[in-house]
């Protein structure tokens, strides 16, 4: 394929976007009110939270599938201890501190035990939502009130999830772009072979991201609970497959080594969250949803494989 | 492999030689950690070295050029300056503050540059996929310099490069021997070893069949002791 045709698609996740504006746009007058705009991003903050730690282990062409289920578990845990009456910031810690367990048996069982990542996290994953409805007996919790002060919250008139999912983003992009961290996570999933033989520390890497992948997905956890004030036996349900769709989009490639957070995994994720919220303001029939994020699964996969053609 | 044993000084170019299958590259891969020796030991600077893995032997300032740069020593896909900073990425920036300051990264990778002479036409930001084996050799060779290494193994450095490249290498390779380097040089080009090399070991079907310092270099002999036509010498 030729140099253009290389450019169209490094621009093709902002070319859909701005069609997909430019249809909920003309279909609707609310849809581009300034309002509804900062709705969109407000509700895609989580899915980009999970999406940038997925986009550290899609890097290494890893993958985590049990990402939702760690933002439930987090969440019932914490929702519990709130419940209880456990003072908040104790109960956020708890969040990161469960996540971190999750992200460390993935990571011990991925790099020791050398079991294929996507079939190991998707056993995490039934680990996580089963503990997750034995905690909350299958029914949803209604958190006291200091949760949703903290996802109302305003610093310098700007939301606080708004702040977290800002840091988060910046953070990860200066990680994967100007540490040696970040630079041996593209080694690895290049070819951990080469890599090995470069003298990185595989495993370690390894090990990493799937941490920040769990990690990831308690922010995320964090940021949802801070909007719903409440965790339903679905809370974070498919949020892996959303994260991935997300990341994909935006160029991460799913064979590693390639991808970045800022722009590409932002993008995906604005990109899903302005379709399902276009789709609630035009009165879509809901029968039709899964539909379209099938249409959205079916774009990543495609733009990752013209991609790979490409390169 | 068996009944090996011979020393690399500092500042000494050694080659080895021998036909395909003798066990050069065997030999080679051990000494970095890549196969494993059923038993035998290696010194590095009258050290032992317990336990053979490319990352120790990496901080203790060995560097392996394999012979598959494309498959071994490259990644294809990631941009010049991204390969020719892989080796030494976890030296740099332990701090936070420096890793955010990427200019130690961009100085070293402009300084290696122009030490292995990286045509100027190509970018750091190109893939390595697009460019000349002659150049991609030398961002192979490039990453392993700015280890600073103090001994460098080279098992087939000039396979399928232009002229130019392979006199930049001689050249890179003779420069790092006079800063008191060892260099251990695997060909099957016998003319270049012997160009090149101070002493040339030569190697049979797993053994170190002969031994010849620079003065004793003769095609003849050395041609016999690989195919194993004349009396063995030496050990």
């Amino acid at each position: 394929m030729n140099r253009a045709g290389q450019r169209l698609l490094d621009f093709a996740p902002l070319l859909l976007f701005a069609a997909v504006l430019a249809f909920f746009g003309t279909q609707s007058e609310k849809f581009l009110e300034p309002r509804n705009l900062v709705n969109i991003v407000v509700q895609a903050s989580s899915t980009s939270i999970v999406a940038v730690g997925m986009t550290f282990v899609l890097l290494t062409a890893g993958v985590d599938l049990s990402v939702g289920a760690i933002m439930f578990v987090a969440a019932a845990i914490a929702g519990k201890m709130a419940i209880a009456g456990w003072p908040l910031p104790l109960a956020l810690l708890v969040m990161v501190g469960v996540s971190l367990v999750f992200g460390a048996f993935n990571a011990f069982s991925i790099t020791r035990v050398r079991v294929a990542a996507f079939i190991f996290t998707l056993a995490t994953l039934f680990i996580g939502r089963g503990l997750g409805l034995r905690i909350t007996e299958t029914r949803a919790l209604n958190l006291p009130d200091s949760f949703l002060q903290i996802g109302s919250a305003r610093f310098l008139s700007v939301p606080l999830p708004a702040w977290l999912f800002a840091g988060v983003l910046i953070l990860a992009h200066l990680v994967l772009t100007r540490t040696p961290f970040g630079r041996q996570i593209f080694a690895v999933g290049h070819d951990v072979e080469m890599a090995k033989k470069a003298g990185i520390r595989t495993g370690r890497i390894l090990a990493a991201v799937d941490l920040i992948s769990g990690v990831c997905a308690a922010v995320a956890a964090m940021v949802t609970l801070g909007q719903l004030g409440a965790v339903s036996p679905k809370f974070g349900e498919q949020k892996e497959f959303a994260a991935i769709a997300a990341a994909v989009l935006g160029g991460t490639s799913l064979l590693g080594g390639r991808g970045n957070v800022l722009p590409g995994t932002l993008l995906g994720a604005l990109l899903i969250q302005t379709i399902e919220n276009g789709l609630v303001i035009i009165n879509a029939n809901p029968y039709l949803y899964p539909m379209v994020t099938s249409v959205v699964i079916f774009a990543a996969v495609l733009l990752e494989s013209l991609r790979n053609r490409v390169k | 492999m068996e009944n090996i044993s011979f020393t690399l000084h500092r500042g000494e170019v050694l080659g080895l030689s021998g036909l395909m299958g003798a066990g050069r590259s065997k030999l080679a891969r051990i000494l970095f950690g890549l196969d494993t020796r059923e038993h035998g030991e290696v010194r590095l600077a009258g050290e032992a070295l317990h336990r053979l893995s490319p990352r120790h032997l990496i901080e203790r300032g060995v560097a392996f050029l394999t012979e598959n740069r494309r498959s071994e020593g490259l990644c294809l896909a990631a941009a010049v300056a991204d390969n020719l900073a892989l080796v030494t990425l976890p030296q740099h920036g332990r701090t936070p503050v420096r890793w955010l300051l990427r200019d130690w990264w961009q100085a070293a990778v402009t300084r290696i540059r122009s030490v292995v002479q990286l045509d100027s036409k190509t970018s750091d930001t190109q893939p390595v996929r697009t460019m000349s084996g002659g150049n991609q050799q030398k961002v192979v060779l490039g990453k392993w310099l700015l280890t600073n290494p103090k001994v460098l193994i080279l098992d087939e450095p000039t396979r399928s490069i232009d002229v130019g490249a392979k006199f930049e290498i001689y050249r890179l390779i003779h420069e790092l021997a006079d800063q008191g380097a060892g260099v251990l040089v695997i060909s099957s080009e016998m003319e270049e070893l012997m160009g090149l090399c101070d002493r040339i070991l030569v190697m049979r079907s797993g053994k170190l069949v002969d031994d010849l310092p620079r003065k004793q270099f003769d095609r003849e002999r050395i041609l016999a002791a690989a195919l194993g036509t004349k009396k063995e010498v030496g050990s």
